[in-house]
């Protein structure tokens, strides 16, 4: 059996590379102050769009709007908001999307996601969808994220 | 060393399959005290003929759930949870169980959408379908409330509808709800537990 090379690692740095590989940990993309951390992307069953995940994050003291979503091979994108009321589900658009001052807007599923519609070409697992989001204040990024199953 | 290694990455990461609180009757969904009979109604299947689900589903553990194929998360992942859970348990518990998806969105969800859509997931789920006036009544009759489409958005409406899918024990009775964030752990504890309770096979 071959051994691993971690073994002979220090074993704190052992323990970190561990982690970040368990955890599968993804660096977060800069926007002037604005850190984005990517989440992941889902291609619906009848592939003629998905959802995709993310949160933006704000240090700063000011609050940012998100301006501008664009994905690529996709023909529309919008940030939607889901409410829960009486055990209803309902989803509204969230315009404007804002970034609150030392707060985060955080697309989780149930809670907000970014949809996107028309594809111009077929997207599936294991691919990787690029999100280019434009803010008022703090300028643009690209986020690239992973498309994998529904549900875990 | 290793031990402690795998423990820290255990404690970091891992989610053990019973870290819910669990019901009086030892579910992680939400029990219903005392049960309920299960509803009666007759609408149509993705075939085109008529599903009377009280005789269609009888014997089954009955897992049930109102949405839509345009539906962004809740019911994509609730559908793809299930059907991951169901291929990995034993082949007699899968066979015990029916998934029955009956669309609030009855303009856009044809019955062959409504296939196309479930077969992403698992071909045995049944989808069903019926007028707006129906699917009112059946969503009553199963005691959720009844889903509203928000048609001022154009086409693309979204659709409110109860997150919750609804088990039926096989004993025909209304046991559990499991709400939007009920994970596969989740289904893969309970689900070996109903299909047992007045089980007839």
């Amino acid at each position: 059996m071959r051994r691993l090379p971690l073994r002979s690692a220090p074993p704190a740095l052992a323990a970190l590379a561990g982690l970040a590989l368990a955890c599968d940990t993804k660096p977060a993309i800069r926007a002037g102050q604005l850190r984005i951390e990517p989440g992941y992307a889902n291609v619906a069953p009848t592939g003629d769009g998905g959802t995709a995940y993310f949160v933006v994050r704000n240090p700063g003291a000011l609050p940012d709007t998100l301006t501008s979503v664009a994905v690529t091979g996709a023909s529309a994108a919008h940030i939607h908001t889901m409410a829960r009321t009486g055990g209803m589900e309902r989803m509204t658009p969230l315009d404007p999307a804002v970034v609150p001052a030392k707060g985060a807007l955080q697309l989780a599923p149930g809670a907000a996601h970014l949809m996107f519609e028309g594809l111009t070409r077929p997207i599936r697992i294991g691919d990787t969808v690029a999100v280019r989001l434009g803010f008022a204040r703090n300028g643009s990024a690209e986020v690239r994220l992973a498309v994998r199953p529904y549900g875990g | 060393m290793r031990w402690v290694l795998v423990g820290l990455l255990a404690a970091a990461c891992a989610r053990p399959a019973t870290d819910r609180p669990l019901s009086p009757g030892g579910f992680v969904g939400a029990e219903l005290i005392p049960p309920r009979p299960k509803p009666e109604f007759v609408l149509t299947g993705t075939d085109g003929r008529l599903f009377d689900f009280r005789r269609g589903t009888d014997g089954y553990l009955t897992l049930l759930f109102f949405g839509y194929t345009h539906c962004p998360d809740v019911c994509p992942v609730h559908m793809s949870n299930i059907a991951a859970v169901l291929k990995r348990l034993p082949v007699d518990v899968g066979r015990s169980v029916r998934v029955v998806f009956v669309t609030t969105d009855p303009a856009r969800d044809t019955p062959a959408r409504l296939r196309e859509w479930l077969d992403a997931f698992d071909p045995s789920f049944i989808g069903l379908t019926g007028t707006p006036k129906e699917l009112e009544q059946v969503q009553q009759a199963a005691g959720v409330l009844p889903a509203v489409p928000d048609t001022a958005g154009g086409p693309n409406y979204t659709v409110g509808h109860a997150a919750q899918v609804i088990a039926y024990t096989p004993d025909n009775l209304e046991r559990v709800m499991y709400p939007f964030g009920t994970r596969q752990a989740d289904w893969a504890h309970d689900i070996p537990l109903l299909v047992r309770i007045g089980a007839r096979r």
